[in-house]
């Protein structure tokens, strides 16, 4: 399985997912035009990812986004989704949510995720 | 969302995901809205910020053009008075300088010079005889021939007068220094102070000289009566090359119905 890697642009994020490593990291804005079709490939390869793992591994994320638009937040529900799934078969799995300290509405993202997604290690982590 | 048995599942299983959904969805619509209330405040701000710097800058733009054109106004007054010292004193009316400086832009112009440089010709012109509030009034305002010594006093006004002004470095007083200094040298080299001969004397030079004398034959002045036209042309086609550069006696002759509508709207 290649690793995935996206460079940042203006619209979409940096998505580095690292197979050996077993850490995703997404940073950037996210509002591309199509975020369903930007985002199928990576779905995809996480639903691989996540298939593959087994229940000793242990999984790093970290998601760091300013700005997301409605249909890349929807896609997201999808992406927790998957590593709930992952979570729920005994993968470890540890989430870093980080936000500019004064970016309430990221930081309202991140506590509606460890919210809907009680069972899933979600920390929220600001930065300046 | 999990996959799910279509065929097996039950009602209770059903509705809690339909509420798991809903429940997405208010986030997404939600967190949507703040975002537009965010957007739109944004907007608001920068529309606001938009306007009052439009509204700024035509003021201040409005405030710089005021300020210009209260300074050139003060630099001509202040020009004119200058002159004017020179000419009360001496009994010359004040509008005097006004026709010279008007002669010896159409001068400059006809000569080739571009408009930038005769309107500083123009502007300059009034400071010309300002060397003479050196000179006593018994001189300046004496009846009948100089003596030798009294000429020579008189004559160092040109020197005095570009003394005072040639200090600056502004463009406009240079200008007025060259004017100052030259504008009694003749053609043929006879004038002073430095008797220049021919293309020696600056053009501004040549320019005052013929505008001067123009104006001053046409006046009353306390050592001599007005002359007739006729009388003041013979003169000039007399010094054509002589005290006058010829090319500006030309164009003079060639345009003198423009000098002369100059004279009749500024009459004294």
């Amino acid at each position: 399985m290649e690793n995935l890697l996206y460079a940042q642009t203006q619209h979409t994020p940096q998505i580095e997912f690292n197979e050996k490593e077993k850490t995703i990291s997404i940073t950037g804005n996210s509002y591309p035009e199509d975020s369903f079709s930007f985002y199928q490939p990576i779905i995809q390869w996480l639903k691989e990812f996540m298939g593959n793992c087994s229940q000793n591994d242990t999984v790093k994320v970290i998601i760091f986004i300013d700005y997301m638009n409605s249909s890349s937040l929807k896609v997201y529900f999808e992406f927790f989704d998957i590593l709930e799934e992952g979570n729920d078969k005994g993968v470890k799995i540890d989430i870093d949510w980080y936000y500019q300290i004064d970016n309430d509405i990221a930081e309202e993202t991140g506590e509606d995720f460890a919210l809907d997604f009680e069972t899933l290690n979600i920390k929220l982590i600001s930065r300046n | 969302m999990r996959n799910i048995d279509k065929d097996n599942i039950t009602l209770e299983e059903l509705y809690r995901l339909y509420t798991k959904q809903n429940n997405r969805l208010n986030i997404i619509i939600k967190r949507s809205d703040k975002q537009e209330l965010k957007f739109r405040e944004l907007n608001q701000e920068l529309n606001e910020y938009k306007n009052n710097l439009e509204e700024k800058v035509k003021i201040a733009t409005k405030e710089i053009v005021e300020l210009n054109l209260e300074i050139e106004e003060t630099q001509r007054e202040v020009i004119f008075t200058m002159g004017a010292i020179g000419e009360n004193r001496s009994k010359e009316t004040g509008n005097h300088v006004k026709r010279v400086a008007e002669y010896s832009k159409l001068l400059a112009l006809f000569y080739g010079l571009d408009e930038e440089e005769a309107e500083l010709l123009r502007k300059a012109s009034p400071m010309h005889d300002i060397g003479k509030i050196a000179i006593p009034d018994a001189i300046l305002n004496k009846k009948g021939q100089f003596t030798d010594e009294e000429f020579e006093l008189m004559k160092a006004h040109s020197q005095i007068g570009y003394d005072m002004i040639n200090q600056s470095n502004r463009p406009l007083l240079k200008t007025a220094a060259i004017l100052a200094f030259q504008h009694h040298e003749r053609f043929d080299g006879d004038g002073y102070p430095q008797g220049l001969k021919g293309e020696e004397i600056h053009i501004y030079g040549r320019i005052t000289a013929l505008a001067d004398v123009f104006d001053a034959l046409g006046s009353d002045r306390c050592y001599k009566k007005a002359w007739n036209d006729n009388r003041i042309f013979d003169f000039f086609k007399q010094e054509k090359g002589g005290y006058f550069d010829p090319r500006l006696v030309d164009i003079f002759f060639e345009n003198l119905d423009k000098f002369l509508e100059i004279r009749d709207n500024m009459r004294d």
